[in-house]
C-alpha cells in the first residue's frame, strides 16, 4: 500500500544527506517563505533579502553533512539565516544603532498614548496603510531587538528556540522582546491617536 | 482615574506585561495584576493594545515567496549542487 503522507523534515534530511537533491529541494520549498520573511524584516529591502535567501540555502546545502540533527531542521536554518542577516547588517552598517547597543526606550517605556484603539473600526482590517505603518515601526527597532521580535512574535517561535538560535540566555531574549513590544505598542498607539494619519 | 505615569503599581505591571501576556507570570502576580486592572482603565487599555500590536505583527508573517525569488533560489541551488557533484 502506498504511503501518501508527506515525509517529515527528518526523513527529508536523511534522504538529502544520502545525496537526494530532490529531498533538499522539498525542504527548501517548505521553509523558504519563513526565511525570506525573516530576511525582508531584517534587511529591509527585497533585493538584499533575495540575495540573503540564496546564501542561506546554499550554506545549508553545503553544511548539511555536518548537521547533527540535535535541533529541528527549521531551527538550524533559522540560525544560519539569523547569522547571515546580522553579518550583512554589520558589514553594510544598515542600522544606525549598534548591534550590541541595548534598546534605550527611555520615556517610551511609560505609555504616553493610553487610549484603547482596539475597538476602532479602522483597526479591524489590515489595510495597506496600516501594513506600511507596521513595517516602518519595526524597521526602527535596533537589529538586536528586531530579530528577537521577529522570531518570537512574527514567526511564533518559543523563547527557548529564539535563545538557542541567537546564542542568548532566555532572560536576555525576554528582555529584548519586552522592550521591542513596548516600543511597537507605543508607536502604534501614536498612529491611532493621530487619527490614523501617518505617525 | 489615577495618574498612570506616576502610579508605582502601573509601572511595576508594565515591567511584567510580557510575562503576563505569555502566561508566564506566577498565579499570585496574575491575581494582583487583574485586581489592579479592575480599577485601572488605563492598564486595561495598555494590555489590550499590547496584545493587539502582537496580533497585527503576527499577520505580517511572509506566507509565500514571490515566484521570481523562488526561481532565483532554485537556480542558485542547482548551480551549487552541480558544482558539488
Amino acid at each position: 500500500m502506498t504511503d501518501y503522507t508527506d515525509p517529515t523534515d527528518t526523513e527529508l534530511v536523511a534522504r538529502a544527506k544520502a545525496g537526494d537533491t530532490e529531498a533538499f529541494s522539498l525542504l527548501v520549498e517548505r521553509h523558504e517563505a519563513n526565511i525570506y520573511g525573516l530576511c525582508i524584516k531584517m534587511l529591509r529591502n527585497p533585493e538584499d533579502a533575495e540575495d540573503c535567501l540564496q546564501e542561506v540555502f546554499v550554506k545549508a546545502y553545503k553544511a548539511l553533512p555536518t548537521f547533527r540533527e540535535e535541533a529541528r531542521f527549521s531551527t538550524w536554518v533559522y540560525r544560519i539565516a539569523t547569522n547571515a542577516c546580522l553579518m550583512r547588517i554589520r558589514k553594510r552598517k544598515l542600522d544606525t544603532v549598534s548591534l550590541d547597543q541595548p534598546l534605550e526606550l527611555g520615556e517610551a517605556e511609560v505609555p504616553r498614548e493610553i487610549a484603547d484603539w482596539t475597538n476602532d473600526p479602522a483597526s479591524v482590517v489590515m489595510n495597506e496603510e496600516l501594513g506600511s505603518v507596521l513595517t516602518r515601526h519595526i524597521n526602527n527597532l535596533p537589529a538586536n531587538n528586531r530579530i528577537v521580535f521577529v522570531l518570537r512574535d512574527v514567526h511564533g517561535l518559543s523563547t527557548e528556540e529564539a535563545a538557542g538560535i541567537l546564542g542568548l540566555s532566555v532572560p536576555a531574549v525576554k528582555s529584548r522582546l519586552h522592550r521591542a513590544r513596548l516600543f511597537l505598542r507605543e508607536r502604534l498607539a501614536q498612529y491611532y491617536a493621530s487619527g490614523g494619519a501617518v505617525a | 482615574m489615577h495618574d498612570h505615569k506616576e502610579c508605582t503599581e502601573c509601572r511595576q505591571f508594565l515591567e511584567i506585561l510580557s510575562d503576563y501576556h505569555d502566561g508566564e507570570l506566577e498565579e499570585e502576580l496574575v491575581a494582583r495584576f487583574e485586581l489592579h486592572m479592575n480599577d485601572c482603565e488605563r492598564c486595561q487599555a495598555v494590555v489590550k493594545t499590547f496584545r493587539q500590536t502582537i496580533v497585527y505583527y503576527r499577520t505580517t508573517r511572509c506566507k509565500a515567496v514571490p515566484r521570481e525569488v523562488h526561481s532565483g533560489l532554485i537556480t542558485a541551488l542547482r548551480a551549487c549542487m552541480d558544482s558539488e557533484e
